[in-house]
């Protein structure tokens, strides 16, 4: 039934007659007529035609009223109560707090990014610091690692990433020869491609393509795993059993990604390479014993190196990166997200970024 | 409290597996009571609650709410069943992405066409009815400790004023003090909105201050049912160990 009011004088008293259902699913309509009604003073409630109430419809009429009604006529089975209980919790009424907007809200969160930058850029840092402190600890007493977990994490973020790293650097592989063929013929040197495919492999690609799937693999992983772990208090319960985390979760993980990040980046240059020679092959037509004999003599050794000696640098980003965002997950799943989220964008800017560095240094020294 | 059944559970059967939860189970709640519902651990309580709702189906058994085969539905009628109730979980489980205000706000938004005004009204009524500070109403659920969480929770179930309402353990948990003030909470509301509560619970102070029947689960079925007295009479076995134990005695000895 239709929640339905009558708003009358009779006899110098205002009286505020109220008919039909007055409940969350019909208060509805008479919502904005309520609120134009302007009841000063003492107003008689009039509960005579009232069908059902629940506390919603009990909070307009104390809304309207302003208080407690002066009087009461008619009976009703619940309305008394529920107007004096929603009566109770009704003083307590509020603001919501400001939000900025326009400018102002630009401003805000302009400012809140840099502090938080700075903030995260310190405290990775210090967790940089911290970590590498207990790893020197612990390999000069290697008793104490924690080899196990070390395999057992080598197995899953290594070894079962080493298909679609290998997959992913192939096509990277064949996608640079075609471009080389395609580019070099306007020069007449498309025998060149073989260069091209060897130099970009072996320097960058084999080990930028590792990097940015280990940071969207392992990466996230290691954060969502050990953000759980703090979130149901293992974490803690760790602390208080005497197991440093910093050696039972970091320590194991930087180690795994120490020893398989190398090992995958030599595959998928392998695997770069194996792509290059196949295009080399069939639209240039050069078979893959000149291939394997031009990328001998006239690659210098020293490009393999420059590759591979940026693995180390990328294995403590990602281990590093992944465990810290992990360990400062707060107690919510909203927290979580945006720990795993952060990670990955973390890790991803700072293997391109340690790329850069990389690329700017060796460019100076001539190598 | 009138003779109507709100609940009615016939030959309840529920098996995971090898492991039968519950055998042959019947229960009936009646309109407008507080039956508190106990039992060992790994009973099935918090299944039954479930399998009530219908997050979970019963291998075998009848289960009907406001008379109504909730299985038999269709989509819209199940709808309309379900505004009727309201359900508080174990945790809370308040959306954590969302203020607890608007945690209240969310079953208005979703089931009723109000202003968004008066939601918000409603949303801070239910809140301070359930004895939330007006300092908490716009912290996020991770902010609040586990007391107000619980009574966070509390509000949105009776955000909708449903005629019928699930609790699952609400106060585990909580220190005796603030148990205590849920359970007087929690009596004042079902009295002033004449609600049907279904509480399932180990706390036996809860089960003394705020029940009008106890229903005990046991072996699969419903052992006893009544009030207090009844049940605690005609105890033998784990009920009376239940009842008689240390906790028991301390938590029923004010009522002897």
């Amino acid at each position: 039934m239709q929640a339905t009011f009558d708003w009358r004088e009779e006899g110098g008293a205002r009286v505020l007659a109220l008919g039909g259902d007055w409940t969350v699913r019909t208060v509805g309509a008479v919502d904005e007529a309520l609120r134009a009604l302007d009841p000063v003073g003492e107003v008689t409630l009039d509960l005579t035609a009232l069908g059902r109430m629940d506390v919603a419809g009990a909070w307009l009429v104390r809304r309207t009223l302003g208080g407690p009604p002066h009087a009461v006529q008619g009976e009703h089975v619940s309305a008394r109560r529920l107007i004096d209980v929603t009566n109770g919790a009704a003083s307590e009424q509020l603001e919501r707090p400001e939000h900025f907007h326009g400018l102002y809200a630009v401003y805000d969160r302009i400012g809140r990014s840099v502090v938080s930058l700075a903030q995260e850029t310190i405290r990775s840092l210090d967790f940089l610091g911290r970590s590498l402190s207990v790893l020197a600890r612990q390999l000069l007493n290697p008793g104490r690692i924690r080899w196990v977990s070390a395999v057992s994490v080598m197995e899953s973020a290594g070894l079962n990433a080493l298909p679609i790293i290998v997959l992913l650097s192939f096509f990277v592989g064949v996608v640079v020869a075609y471009l080389g063929a395609r580019v070099l013929a306007d020069f007449g040197a498309s025998v060149f491609t073989v260069e091209l495919v060897a130099y970009s492999v072996l320097r960058e690609f084999g080990v930028v393509i590792t990097a940015v799937l280990l940071a969207g693999r392992t990466n996230s992983a290691f954060t969502a795993q050990i953000g759980a772990m703090k979130m149901r208090q293992e974490i803690d319960a760790m602390r208080v059993l005497g197991l440093d985390p910093m050696e039972a979760i970091v320590v194991p993980r930087l180690i795994a990604m120490l020893a398989m990040t190398p090992v995958l980046t030599f595959l998928a240059t392998l695997a770069g390479l194996l792509g290059g020679l196949l295009v080399c092959w069939g639209v240039l037509g050069v078979s893959p014993a000149l291939f394997i004999t031009r990328v001998q003599d006239g690659i210098p050794i020293e490009n393999f190196f420059v590759g591979m000696c940026k693995t180390p640098a990328m294995a403590v980003v990602l281990a590093l990166i992944g465990c810290r965002h992990g360990l400062e997950t707060g107690v919510d799943v909203t927290s979580l997200g945006k720990r795993v989220t952060s990670s990955v964008v973390q890790a991803i800017f700072l293997v391109i970024v340690i790329d850069v560095t990389f690329a700017v240094w060796f460019q100076e020294l001539g190598w | 409290m009138s003779g109507e059944v709100a609940i009615r559970v016939r030959g309840l059967v529920t098996r995971f597996g090898e492991q039968v939860v519950h055998d042959g189970l019947d229960l009936d709640v009646l309109q407008g009571e507080i039956l508190g519902v106990v039992g060992p651990s790994g009973t099935g309580k918090s299944v039954l609650l479930r399998e009530i709702v219908g997050l979970d189906a019963p291998t075998d058994g009848e289960i009907d709410v406001f008379g109504q085969r909730l299985a038999a539905l269709d989509r819209d009628a199940r709808f309309e069943v379900e505004k009727r109730w309201g359900v508080m979980f174990q945790e809370g489980a308040l959306f954590s992405s969302l203020t607890v205000h608007e945690n209240v706000e969310a079953p208005f938004r979703e089931h009723t066409d109000l202003a968004p005004d008066l939601i918000a009204e409603l949303a801070a009524i239910k809140l301070s009815l359930a004895g939330l500070d007006a300092d908490s109403h716009f912290k996020m659920p991770a902010q609040l400790s586990g007391g107000m969480r619980k009574r966070a929770a509390l509000a949105r179930a009776l955000a909708l004023d449903p005629e019928l309402l699930f609790l699952d353990e609400p106060t585990a948990g909580l220190d005796p003090v603030t148990a205590g003030r849920f359970d007087a909470l929690l009596k004042e509301l079902a009295r002033a909105l004449g609600l049907t509560v279904f509480l399932v619970t180990h706390d036996l102070d809860t089960l003394a201050a705020v029940c009008d029947r106890i229903c005990v689960l046991y072996e699969g079925k419903v052992a006893a049912i009544g009030t207090l007295e009844e049940v605690r009479a005609g105890a033998t076995g784990w009920i009376a160990d239940y009842f008689s134990g240390p906790r028991g005695r301390a938590a029923l000895g004010k009522e002897r």
